[in-house]
């Protein structure tokens, strides 16, 4: 079963992501968390197959994490799903991310991405 | 110059009426020397003592009845009525009247509002002077000054005691003369001075709102980002709902056909209850309505994204170097952008040809692109009003020889041959005040020519206006290290 991380502060897109991906992949199983620390605190508690996570966050940002991610859990896929296009973070996401989505982006797209992913990563 | 500013030129003979140069003549030549010693012994009498009253008070007696038989006549018959003067001053260009005090029927300085008045508001005169009686004056002067003062007030401009030659006459006009030449080259100073600061104030309001929309621009990334957190969820949301529509919609369709059925054995009564219960809450008509206004909700989603992304290309932060753009997706982002200026009186259609990317600062390029739409816009409105009808706006792209050329064609009403030259130049602007600065033509020249093109534009009155903008494909300095390489 895959499991996905997904990352943001407004929890509203994080449970539209959930209704989205479980309509749309029914055995895929998603964890949420509401920042970049809460994101590492449950990487440590399971392993998980793909990260999807939003730039602007408190406490860490999208781009710590990733980058925590690719160092820690180099096998797990890291998604940006972010509204913010441009600056300093966005270009140290790119470098650390395997595929950057603007808000607004369709599950579908979403869906289409992390099976690519997840298709090269295996 | 001002018209009304006549510039008087100091020298020339002062123009005096013919009248009263006859008087003057007489005048001199029945004084003669006489008066002039008169006017000798009394100014050396002027002299704070006893002796300087008797001394007035004696030449006054004496020349009262001198002045009194020398001009009584020519005075009473050829004096300065006013309107005499009046009617030479309207028919020779006048430039000095000389005025009477005590002339016939009034005194001189009574008519002098009405000539100040006259002529002196069209500024056609240079001087108005008085000429006085000198022993009366000297006299009255002595005594309070007020007589003197009173005249002068009303717009007399000097007073000559007699006895006075033309020589005088012509040395006070001179300095009259240069007195108003001054003047007149006071007014052409404060007019460029007033043009000047009118020119910085507005180029001020410009800063303000350039700065006003650098502070926009900055915040518009952010501001975005705000706006498509809620469009994430609403665009996650929408297809879930309309699918889970569908679906229910479909379940209800194949129970009722199930309820139906005519081996359903279901009770009659319970039956006609759903029915009942279905066509009060509409069902015919519900499924009709819920797919429309998902699609609705969906499309609303779409064009919000459409609009924030091409905010917030526009808002990109410039780079200090020209980079490679796509131009023709730039182009897209602005049509966006300035759609609230073009949609309700143009129908914009574009014709973007197979372009490479170009070397320039694409804030500044997208500028100048969206002022061409904008003025276009506003051109077609010009035309179109409240007629109803709608305009056109084509943009186009294609590449030739090295350089893109982007056109923004227009049926507005065109650009009048008489004002051709002066569309580039600063705050030049045929605009209603709030819809134009003058600038941005202006501006968009400057910048299209630091990027080495050109703007250029043909127009034809009555049928509309074609913008060119015509950029090199790479930059000079790309260029330069191709070669070198």
């Amino acid at each position: 079963m895959t499991t996905i991380l997904l990352v943001d502060d407004d929890p509203f897109v994080l449970k539209a992501l959930v209704h989205g991906l479980r309509r749309s992949r029914p055995g895929w199983s998603c964890s949420l968390a509401a920042d970049g620390a809460a994101a590492l605190e449950e990487l440590a508690k399971a392993d998980f197959d793909v990260v999807v996570t939003d730039m602007r966050m408190p406490r860490m940002d999208g781009a710590g994490l990733l980058t925590r991610v690719r160092d820690a859990y180099p096998r797990a896929v890291r998604i940006v799903l972010s509204g913010q296009a441009e600056g300093a973070q966005m270009d140290c996401a790119r470098s650390v991310a395997d595929a950057i989505l603007s808000k607004p982006t369709p599950v579908s797209v979403l869906v289409t991405c992390i099976d690519g992913a997840l298709a090269r990563r295996a | 110059m001002d018209a009304s500013c006549r510039r008087p030129s100091p020298g020339n003979p002062p123009d005096i009426g013919s009248h009263y140069g006859e008087v003057m003549e007489k005048l001199n030549a029945a004084q003669g020397k006489w008066a002039v010693m008169i006017h000798l012994l009394t100014a050396a009498a002027v002299w704070p003592s006893w002796r300087s009253v008797l001394w007035v008070v004696g030449t006054t007696a004496f020349l009262v009845p001198l002045n009194i038989w020398i001009t009584g006549a020519m005075m009473r018959r050829r004096g300065p009525v006013v309107s005499e003067v009046f009617r030479t001053s309207a028919n020779i260009s006048t430039s000095i009247i000389l005025f009477h005090m005590t002339g016939w029927p009034l005194p001189g300085w009574l008519w002098l509002p009405f000539i100040a008045l006259a002529y002196g508001s069209t500024r056609r005169l240079t001087a108005i002077m008085l000429t006085v009686f000198w022993g009366v004056m000297t006299a009255v002067a002595l005594h309070d000054g007020v007589a003197l003062i009173y005249p002068l007030t009303f717009g007399g401009l000097a007073y000559l005691c007699r006895v006075f030659t033309e020589a005088r006459v012509g040395i006070m006009h001179d300095m009259f003369a240069r007195s108003e030449a001054q003047r007149c080259e006071l007014d052409t100073a404060h007019e460029s001075l007033q043009a000047a600061v009118e020119a910085r104030q507005s180029v001020e309001l410009e800063l303000r709102q350039a700065q006003k929309l650098e502070a926009i621009g900055r915040l518009a990334s952010g501001v975005a980002h705000e706006i498509n957190t809620p469009l994430q969820y609403l665009a996650t949301s929408i297809p879930l709902v309309g699918e889970g529509v569908h679906d229910l919609l479909r379940l209800i369709a194949q129970w009722r056909s199930r309820l139906t059925a005519p081996a359903a054995h279901i009770d009659p009564a319970l039956l006609g209850e759903l029915e009942e219960s279905a066509r009060a809450c509409g069902l015919e008509d519900l499924e009709t309505m819920l797919v429309e206004s998902l699609e609705m909700a969906q499309d609303g989603v779409g064009r919000v994204s459409t609009i924030v992304r091409s905010m917030k290309e526009l808002a990109h932060p410039e780079r200090l170097e020209k980079a490679p753009i796509d131009l023709n997706r730039a182009i897209h982002a602005m049509l966006t952008v300035a759609q609230h200026e073009y949609r309700y009186v143009a129908d914009v259609t574009t014709a973007l040809g197979d372009l490479p990317p170009v070397e320039c600062h694409a804030g500044e390029i997208t500028q100048v692109l969206l002022n061409l739409v904008v003025n276009a816009a506003h051109a077609v409105a010009d035309v179109v009003e409240s007629s109803g009808a709608r305009g056109s706006i084509i943009v186009s792209t294609r590449a030739e020889r090295g350089e893109v050329v982007i056109s923004v064609a227009d049926t507005g009403g065109g650009i009048p041959d008489a004002i051709r030259d002066k569309v580039f130049e600063p705050f030049f602007t045929t605009k209603a005040v709030g819809r134009g600065t003058g600038y941005g033509l202006a501006m968009a020249r400057a910048t299209v020519d630091q990027h080495g093109g050109s703007l250029s534009f043909a127009s034809c009155p009555g049928r509309g206006t074609t913008f060119f903008v015509r950029l090199p494909i790479a930059s000079a300095t790309t260029l330069a290290l191709q070669a070198a390489a």
